[in-house]
């Protein structure tokens, strides 16, 4: 009887139940107009090209496909971590990249808020439009000027240097300055580029509230605390966690092409190394075991990132 | 604003200059060759036709589009071969090879180059291509143009041949060059010895050769990176009786032994010797960072006191000096370094070059003998007259039993011969001497030659200042050991490579070097030695 | 533009304190400095590309131009298929702009003011996107599998909707207040009514910002269009200005003649041609930039929707 009854109720109830969620699928109709479209555009054309990745536990014939290629299990993920030499040059990837999110990364932001404090508009113009050509310098192009400026034969460097009566030497061979040479470069490349989300976050604040700040008496620093940066403060930490997800890659091209013989103890990185072990003979499933493990280590940095900042700042990723 | 509509003002008239000047290469009409009368040939000739498709890289200034040129129509007439070529650029060519791969068999093309770290060995272990070593009978032309001396260089590592090579079949192109003026300068003559190089090269150390006040800018020897990132070592190498492989990595001891140079007995002293003049600023401080762009600067900036390079840059940059006021500047090709034991040695051009590979597709469709009987026809003489020189009483003229190519072709040197389409060598053949020296003269004579152009045919010239000194490079195995290990033990972040560099530098002394040598063989260089020496041995 | 002008009048009234002069002054000079910091590389890049020969192989060059040289011009302008590539650059990014925008636009929607079952799931879909990359041999396998190898519009298909654009975008709507949305419900509007009559509007600022970065790596774009484009006529920019680059330094590596007394330019000439395919390349993206630029301003409209 009893069981009947509750039977009966809960037939009921997940009728009920079912009304509301045909309901609230009903409500959402153009919603799921969106999100269908979406969601057959990301299969189609970003999934299913994924299947591939699972090339990393075979050795990978491209011409044989899977069913002619060897699978081997981890074998490519155990050869990458058993390296005598893959901490040495995770420490490296971590140190560079630490050390850009700690000075390039909030360097737009800075950029950006001092433009906006510019008074004369041509002139914030002008600033704003040459500070974002450095970022069509293609890498191939950059290094060459990296290594005409820091050459201690021909040099701008070496001439100055030579002018306070010091004897230039050959930075580039010096892992002491690679660092530097690549924060100096990498903020010349992307302060005005990167700037220009910030500068469309100020934008969108709303000026009332600047208003009411100088009708409080506010001066232009106090503004700027007050108001400018808690208004781009929810763009920021996005790109940052966006950015923690970065912390295993590097602008690879440009490591690359910077990398020496001298300096090769701090500039090899892992991103570098993969590419050596796997592309330079052509392992393509070991150079997809390298990606895919820098993918996990990535995520679960943004993972991380996203948690604290949900805890911290209410705001996040997902 | 303004600078950029002056800009656009500066382009348009240059636009307009150069649309004058695009016509009438050679002193050819458009579509000159339609006229010529080619009749099929009576070696190799496919009735009905055949159509290959090929993938290949292209460079230098030959035109890209078949019937851009007579080269293509006119092996179609004589032939009945029509090749339908997908060409492509050498950057990322690794990738582009990748994806047609991926694409599978039935989407392969019939031949295809490798290249872009898809060499001949990584094509035949995906199983892409075929070997050739029962065909080479159909190919006696080729067989004959290689040569028994330049069979190891033929064949992969694994003991077959995959490949239908270029052959260039002229001299070494690069040498040693010096300041002959500041030589002069410091009352010595040509050195000869090691002791009188390094006489000449700490004298230009610490002298103000070039007069600008700055006593420490003059870099005695500046050494080429080299695109493989080895070469810079190559003629010091070279010196020590180190008769090195191009990416400076192996070498054949005296009883024939193939293996890595750091096993070489004066490897050792080499090494001393080198870390040494590195400590004292008689090697260029930027070693590791000179790449050939970055070598010119040196020579034109008045800074170089001797190098290793192309021969041609000792008279560009003889001419740059002179031109921007230094008269007296000369750079002189001079003979290889000597070193301390009167070694004298300079890497003889590689004639050969691995440059179609068959795919197994061609193969499916029965295609391969006829591809490979028309690249013997390639080599043959009638084949080798049309690649090199043209068409008759067109490009070319036999005078006295000899090809003689025509003075509007041959007046701006390879410029003009090269846009014909002649000497096509993306598609490859047998290039000869003949046709070499006639662009390098350009319809003059040496007496008619200035003294820096003098010296940049003595430095390519195979009886010229390097005459007797040449040997022939080992070839660099890409066994499965060097394959499994090259990116990672030779030139990663602790490789071989980088360690040498180190130890040059002084970062490492050398005795440190010797003992991660032996280190990195326990991971793996002692199987790359021991591979390498059995490939050598099997293919020699 | 207008409103900002106003902005900048009212500041003017009132008084400034001493430290926010100092504050203007040190500011403009900061400006300044970065300018020449931003400006220096580039403008050694067009003199490189116009000076004469002999200056550039000495590297005397810097600021401006020394002598002149248009050979590096001349060898660009006379490839056949620049222009070509140029209008299939042009359609790719202005077309693949449009396109991606809105796609990201109706993608992040659903993100930002949706609330419908699977939206987790839908949000991990994206996300998972921005981490895992395939790579570019299953890139090219897919792209040919569709049907749309070789064509234009297999470049901007590839790159329609990238996650990290929804990210941003989403991030500006959820900015808007919620009322705007849930008022236009109640008066019967749908969702994509919704989208394009209210949400674009008022999005103008970070649309802006996302429509430089899709314009920029669509005519920035190399590898894609690599590995995906095959005939001659769908070529696009990048392509072709690479394959420039490579045969001026194919050809000065190569011998040139004992004879011709003009061949001392050649091996500057590669460097010049680098230099000039940057600038060729660099001079459309930066005429762009103002256009878009006054929408970054107009952005105070979200001010009076909530007043």
């Amino acid at each position: 009887m009893n069981t009947a009854a509750t039977r009966k109720e809960s037939v009921l109830n997940s009728a009920r139940v079912r009304r509301r969620v045909c309901n609230r699928i009903w409500r959402n109709r153009y919603i799921y107009l969106m999100v269908i479209p979406v969601l057959i555009y990301m299969l189609l054309l970003k999934y299913l090209p994924m299947y591939y990745l699972r090339a990393a536990f075979y050795d990978y014939k491209l011409l044989k496909g899977f069913e002619g290629s060897k699978y081997v299990g981890f074998k490519w993920f155990e050869r990458l971590l058993s390296s005598p030499d893959l901490w040495q040059y995770i420490r490296n990837t971590l140190t560079l990249n630490l050390l850009s999110l700690a000075i390039v990364f909030p360097a737009p932001l800075v950029f950006a808020i001092l433009l906006n404090e510019v008074r004369s508009n041509g002139y914030k113009k002008v600033v704003q439009t040459v500070s974002y050509m450095p970022h069509f310098v293609s890498t191939v192009v950059l290094v060459s000027m990296i290594n005409n400026i820091c050459s201690p034969s021909i040099g701008v460097l070496a001439k100055i240097w030579k002018f306070m009566g010091l004897t230039p030497v050959n930075w580039l061979a010096v892992p002491d300055y690679f660092y530097g040479i690549n924060i100096v470069s990498g903020l010349w490349q992307c302060i005005g580029w990167n700037a220009v989300i910030y500068i469309s976050a100020i934008a969108g604040i709303d000026q009332s509230l600047y208003e009411a700040a100088r009708m409080d008496g506010a001066n232009r620093w106090k503004q700027i605390l007050h108001v400018t940066i808690p208004g781009i403060m929810p763009t920021f930490i996005l790109l940052l966690i966006m950015q923690i997800g970065q912390l295993m890659n590097c602008v690879f091209d440009k490591i690359w092409l910077l990398q020496n013989t001298l300096n090769m103890q701090v500039s090899e990185m892992l991103p570098t190394y993969v590419y050596r072990l796997g592309m330079v003979s052509q392992k393509y499933g070991q150079a997809t075991a390298g990606g895919l493990l820098n993918s996990v280590i990535s995520v679960t940095l943004v993972l991380i990132a996203n948690f604290v900042s949900r805890k911290v700042s209410e705001t996040s990723l997902f | 604003m303004k600078k950029f509509l002056s800009l656009a003002l500066a382009l348009a008239m240059l636009l307009t200059s150069v649309s004058a000047l695009a016509e009438g290469i050679g002193g050819l009409p458009d579509k000159w060759w339609e006229a010529a009368d080619l009749q099929p040939s009576e070696t190799f000739y496919v009735e009905g036709g055949m159509t290959v498709t090929a993938m290949g890289v292209h460079f230098n200034q030959y035109p890209t589009e078949f019937d851009g040129c007579y080269y293509f129509p006119s092996i179609e007439k004589l032939t009945g071969m029509h090749f339908d070529i997908d060409w492509r650029t050498d950057s990322d060519y690794g990738t582009q090879v990748a994806t047609t791969l991926a694409n599978g068999i039935e989407n392969l093309p019939d031949m295809i180059h490798p290249g872009g770290g898809y060499s001949q060995s990584v094509l035949a272990n995906e199983g892409a291509i075929i070997a050739l070593d029962d065909y080479l009978d159909l190919i006696p032309n080729i067989v004959e143009a290689v040569g028994e001396d330049r069979m190891s260089n033929w064949r992969a590592a694994d003991g077959h041949i995959y490949t239908i090579p270029t052959i260039v079949n002229v001299p070494g192109s690069q040498t040693m060059a010096i300041r002959k003026d500041w030589l002069d300068a410091l009352g010595m003559d040509m050195p000869t010895t090691w002791e009188e190089w390094k006489a000449y090269w700490y004298a230009v150390r610490d002298n103000d050769m070039n007069g600008n006040g700055d006593k420490s800018d003059e870099i005695p020897l500046v050494l080429e990176m080299g695109a493989t990132g080895e070469r810079c070592l190559h003629q010091l190498l070279n010196a020590f009786g180190i008769k090195a492989s191009n990416d400076a990595q192996f070498c054949v001891l005296d009883d024939g032994t193939y293996t890595l140079v750091y096993e070489h007995p004066r490897y050792r002293e080499f090494l001393t010797e080198v870390q040494q003049l590195y400590a004292d600023g008689i090697i260029d401080p930027e070693f590791v960072t000179r790449y050939l762009a970055e070598v010119y600067p040196t020579m034109s900036g008045n800074l170089a006191g001797s190098e290793f390079i192309w021969a041609e840059q000792q008279a560009v940059h003889t001419e740059t000096l002179n031109a921007s006021g230094d008269e007296d500047a000369l750079y002189l090709s001079c003979a290889p370094i000597t070193g301390p034991y009167g070694d004298q040695w300079i890497q003889m051009r590689q004639g050969l070059t691995p440059n179609w590979c068959i795919t197994v597709k061609a193969e499916q469709e029965g295609k391969v003998e006829n591809i490979l009987k028309f690249w013997n026809w390639q080599f043959s003489e009638e084949g080798r007259r049309l690649y090199n020189y043209g068409l008759e009483g067109y490009t070319y003229d036999i005078v006295d039993g000899v090809e003689v190519l025509r003075y509007d072709v041959v007046k701006n040197g390879f410029n003009d011969y090269r846009t014909l389409g002649m000497e096509y060598e993306p598609f490859g053949g047998d290039w000869q001497n003949n046709a070499f020296m006639q662009c390098v003269f350009s319809g003059k004579t040496v007496d008619d030659l200035t003294i820096p152009r003098k010296s940049f045919y003595d430095g390519l010239n195979e009886n010229g200042v390097n005459a007797g000194h040449y040997y022939a490079m080992p070839p660099t195995l890409e066994t499965d050991a060097y394959v499994e290990y090259h990116g990672e033990l030779m030139t990663g972040g602790n490789g071989v490579c980088t360690l040498r560099d180190q130890c040059i530098a002084g970062q490492l002394t050398v005795d440190e070097f010797f003992a991660k040598y032996e280190a990195l063989k326990d991971r793996g260089l002692q199987d790359v030695i021991d591979e390498g020496n059995e490939a050598y041995q099997l293919i020699k | 533009m207008s409103a900002v002008r106003a902005k900048n009048k009212k500041h003017d009234f009132i008084r400034r304190s001493t430290g926010e002069k100092v504050f203007d002054v040190v500011n403009v000079l900061i400006m300044a400095a970065l300018l020449i910091f931003f400006l220096y590389p580039v403008l050694n890049v067009v003199s490189i590309s116009l000076s004469n020969e002999y200056e550039v192989l000495a590297s005397n060059v810097t600021f401006y131009p020394k002598g002149f040289n248009g050979q590096a011009y001349s060898t660009i302008f006379r490839d056949p298929d620049l222009w070509r590539s140029i209008g299939n650059s042009a359609f790719v990014a202005i077309v693949g702009c449009v396109l991606s925008l809105l796609a990201t636009c109706i993608a992040a929607y659903p993100l930002a003011f949706g609330d419908f079952y699977g939206k987790k799931i839908y949000t991990m879909v994206i996300m998972f996107t921005m981490w895992f990359n395939a790579g570019v041999v299953p890139m090219f396998l897919t792209i040919r599998a569709l049907g749309i190898y070789d064509t234009l519009w297999a470049l901007i298909l590839n790159t329609l909707i990238s996650a990290y654009n929804v990210v941003i975008i989403r991030s500006y709507f959820s900015s808007i207040p919620f009322s705007v949305v849930e008022s236009a419900r109640i008066d019967g509007a749908n969702d994509y009514q919704i989208l394009i009559r209210l949400i674009i509007p008022l999005s103008k600022p970070v649309l802006a910002t996302v429509a430089l970065w899709i314009i920029v790596g669509h005519w920035n774009d190399y590898m894609t269009p690599l590995i995906l484009i095959s005939s001659k006529k769908n070529k696009t920019l990048q392509l072709v200005l690479k394959e420039l680059v490579l045969n001026a330094e194919t050809s000065t590596s190569n011998l040139a003649s004992v004879n011709s007394s003009n061949n001392t330019g050649v091996a500057a000439l590669s460097t010049q041609i680098r230099n000039g395919v940057l600038v060729v390349s660099m001079v459309p993206m930066i005429v762009i930039y103002p256009f878009l630029q006054k929408f970054f301003v107009s952005g105070v409209m979200l001010g009076s929707v909530k007043g």
